[in-house]
């Protein structure tokens, strides 16, 4: 928990400091697809000046405008006066959370992976269900195998919603002869929703999880999820972090490329963009890595969307907006998606299981004559299509 | 507000393009000056017909109206200083034609500078002003503002590039100014009453803009001074010579540095320095004249000259002066983004009239201009909390308008008289003036809606 005074002392200063100069209205996909300024950084900053001066308090209202947040971090990264606002509307959701202004599905979240592990509150032995049938899966479903060097770490939405990223990962290690295990029906979710929410509980969650990945002996932790690595990278921190080295999968494929391990070479003729997670791309600077995978695939034509890298677009699908408000969610997808079409990609790519659920959920929003035979993949799949 | 009232603007717009929640209040209560006050209620604009229905009603029900871009503004124009509504013009946002042979770009006012120049950039054309806030201001705030930018000298301020209008009077009924032709001299020029006009007069619901083919070939190079006003004299000589740099850019020794101390740009410490930048449709077009300009930085004693080898070299001079802005900001609570202009002849005594003042009055002015045209920007950084300090400020400001004024020179270049300047226009124009521009807005706007408490003229 943080009190307002706590607030006021960590983030007052770099709240007053901000320059309202609106520039963050450029790269705010919330922004960008409501035109409307209390959805912005500026906005958002400007009633925290009201809240740091006594002259409003915490409320549903002042919720909306926080949990409408995707915090991509892009506002942050554009600031000309270096204000960190994402770190500042986090920090905010606490003392919302805190005040009893939490929106109620958010609340579920929290209690969904309090309640099950996971944030669909499914069951935990269903999240085994999307693994393989090849031997080496069908025993680790049993439980992990506590020799193995490498971790694989999947992550709530590649298992319980994706079809495709588990097999392909699953593919890609046993292609290279990794020595790996999984957490199987006792991973559980990383508590970065749980943080999102604004709640302090996902520190005991947290170390939770640390003692499962220790209990499995393994060296290094590979996930192809953005939210987890971003999550065992920067938060677990706060608990001294998970103890291992955490990979994403985009950064072991390249090395593993890289190293011979994997080879590219099933043609694919395909016009392909690649669309940078905000958890990767700019929170932790994943920005080369899957280019360079991508434009080492043989056929490939890579294009790049005009928005990228550090300005690229968010899909919409972080910060909790897509159970706050699914609606602005999928239009902020739909957007991201029409920045593809306009570039001529055939398929988008990405390293975010969020990201191409949701991106699937945009490209589903937008008629089928203007978005043709458009595919959304994440890494994993489309690696695992062309090795040989 | 009202309950009538918001139920007519409800059916005007829908629940969808209405709000009245605190959150939206206190962000349409501000923009990028110090300025606060909240509005009644906000509408988005989604097309002509709509704005004259809000109009007519505010009219009706004398209800002020500030009409608003992307609240980018240094001087409050876009600031709701007496309630009422605000019209939020930024989900009317489309373009609606460009012909490169008539070379014109017709387009709603919501539509952000840079997106009209990225649609432009395939045809090799451009729009040129090119305001340092083009990435997220609205032409139709462009419009309202007469913004200028970095391209000033050589390619003109908005004012030059507006050839017609579609604007909603005060009481709802709907105006079409001007002409799609590169010449009209047909009737008054009603055009440019409207640019500039803050607010104050109606409502543009379309622009008609000339555009201009882009040059395609660019050079870079700086130069540093130990003494600031040599670096003024050198804009003197290009001019003289003839030679209009496409871009000519000061920073004072504080700023260069500020920047040195946040970023790693390692720049050469010295009293000035100065960027510029030739363009022209040949390498020896943009060779000739980026000599004259290095021949000058040498007359005028520059203590360093460098000529950037290549676009990517160039880029990080850029890169550095569009850093100011945000280190700058970041120095203190406050700052306030001065835009006073004087003849290019008086560039040098402004700028020791500047450093005059910031030590008279112990404050903190770093400066920045676009030189080439006299447009200088003097960051007055200062502590707002602390009363004392805040008073020093605006005594700070008296002296620059009166200075200003001395020199010939204008109290805004391209932010707009707005709130901050309002009580120092008289300073600039005669009481004829004065009286005009009164009659002129009791013309348009008898019953004083339009962004009232604006620009001084409510006297």
């Amino acid at each position: 928990m943080i009190t307002t005074s706590e607030f006021a002392e960590k983030y007052g200063e770099e709240i007053l400091k901000c320059p309202q100069c609106g520039f963050c209205q450029a790269d705010c996909p919330v922004f960008g697809v409501t035109q409307r300024p209390a959805y912005n950084a500026r906005g958002r900053i400007l009633v925290l000046k009201k809240f740091l001066d006594g002259s409003i308090k915490p409320s549903g209202e002042l919720a909306e405008a926080f949990y409408t947040c995707t915090n991509c971090k892009a506002c942050t990264v554009s600031c000309p006066g270096m204000v960190r606002v994402d770190e500042i509307v986090k920090e905010f959701r606490r003392i919302l959370y805190a005040s009893g202004f939490t929106p109620e599905s958010a609340l579920a979240i929290r209690d969904n992976i309090a309640n099950t592990g996971n944030v669909f509150s499914s069951k935990q032995e269903d999240r085994t269900e999307i693994y393989p049938r090849t031997p080496k899966a069908t025993l680790l479903k049993e439980g992990p195998n506590p020799k193995a060097e490498t971790l694989l770490f999947f992550g709530c939405v590649p298992s319980y919603l994706d079809m495709k990223i588990v097999p392909s990962l699953f593919k890609l290690a046993e292609a290279a002869n990794l020595d790996f295990t999984t957490l199987g029906t006792d991973e559980i979710c990383c508590g970065l929703p749980m943080m999102l929410v604004g709640s302090d509980e996902f520190e005991s969650h947290a170390r939770k999880m640390v003692k499962q990945i220790e209990g499995t002996g393994a060296c290094e932790l590979v996930t192809p999820c953005a939210g987890c690595y971003k999550m065992f990278n920067e938060h677990y921190s706060h608990i001294g972090g998970v103890g291992i080295p955490v990979y994403h999968s985009i950064e072991y494929l390249e090395k593993l490329i890289n190293d011979g391990a994997l080879t590219l070479d099933r043609p694919l003729e395909k016009k392909v963009t690649y669309h940078d997670p905000c958890d990767l791309g700019r929170s932790s600077g994943i920005f080369e890595q899957p280019r360079n995978i991508i434009k080492k695939i043989p056929g490939i034509k890579f294009v790049e969307m005009s928005k990228n890298r550090n300005e690229a677009r968010c899909c919409g699908g972080g910060g909790g907006v897509q159970a706050f408000n699914p609606d602005l969610s999928v239009s902020m997808a739909a957007q991201r998606v029409r920045d593809a079409l306009e570039v001529g990609a055939e398929i988008i790519v990405s390293g975010c299981a969020a990201c191409k659920d949701n991106l699937k959920k945009g490209s589903r929003s937008i008629p089928k004559i203007e978005r043709g035979k458009l595919k959304i993949m994440d890494i994993t799949e489309i690696v695992s299509q062309v090795i040989g | 507000m009202d309950k009538s009232i918001k139920q007519a603007l409800i059916k005007i717009v829908g629940e969808d393009n209405f709000t009245d929640k605190l959150i939206d209040l206190i962000s349409y209560g501000s923009d990028a000056s110090d300025v606060y006050h909240p509005p009644d209620c906000a509408v988005w604009a989604r097309n002509t017909e709509r704005v004259s229905a809000i109009m007519k009603l505010a009219n009706d029900r004398r209800i002020p109206v500030t009409a608003r871009g992307a609240g980018t503004g240094f001087s409050g124009v876009a600031v709701p200083l007496k309630g009422g509504i605000v019209l939020d013009m930024g989900r009317m946002n489309k373009i609606l034609h460009i012909s490169i042979e008539d070379r014109v770009a017709v387009v709603e006012p919501g539509v952000v500078y840079a997106d009209l120049q990225a649609a432009l950039a395939p045809t090799g054309f451009f729009y040129p002003p090119d305001p340092a806030s083009g990435k997220v201001s609205t032409l139709g705030g462009n419009v309202a503002t007469n913004a200028g930018g970095v391209k000033g000298a050589k390619y003109g301020t908005t004012r030059d590039y507006v050839l017609g209008l579609e604007v909603v009077l005060a009481d709802g009924s709907i105006m079409r100014t001007g002409s799609a032709c590169l010449k009209c001299v047909s009737g008054y020029d009603l055009t440019r009453i409207f640019v500039g006009s803050e607010g104050t007069l109606g409502i543009v619901t379309e622009i008609t803009l000339k555009i201009n083919p882009m040059p395609k070939v660019t050079a870079t190079c700086s130069a540093t001074f130990d003494d600031i006003s040599d670096a003024g004299k050198v804009v003197s000589r290009i001019m003289r010579s003839g030679v209009i740099p496409s871009v000519m850019e000061l920073m004072d020794e504080q700023c260069i540095l500020s920047l040195n101390q946040v970023t790693d740009l390692n720049l050469p410490e010295a009293a000035a320095m100065l960027l510029a930048e030739t363009d022209g449709f040949t390498k020896e077009e943009t060779e000739y004249q980026m000599a004259e300009v290095l021949m000058a930085f040498e007359a005028c004693n520059a203590k360093t000259i460098y000529r950037a080898p290549s676009a990517a070299e160039a880029e990080k001079l850029w890169k550095a002066r569009k850093a100011i802005y945000g280190v700058v900001a970041r120095m203190n609570y406050n700052t306030i983004v001065e835009d006073v202009t004087v003849p290019i002849t008086k560039v040098t005594e402004m700028l020791a009239g500047i450093r005059t003042i910031s030590r008279k009055h112990g404050v903190l002015i770093p400066v920045l201009g676009h030189i080439g045209d006299g447009n200088l920007h003097p960051y007055i950084i200062y502590d707002g909390r602390n009363p004392e300090e805040a008073h020093r400020v605006v005594q700070v400001e008296e002296d620059f308008y009166n200075l200003v004024v001395e020199l010939g020179g204008t109290l805004t270049g391209e932010h707009g008289i707005g709130l901050s300047k309002a009580r120092f226009l008289p300073l600039e124009h005669d009481a004829v003036a004065l009286r005009t521009m009164q009659n002129l807005k009791r013309m348009f706007d008898p019953n004083h809606i339009l962004n009232p408490g604006k620009m001084g003229l409510e006297a």
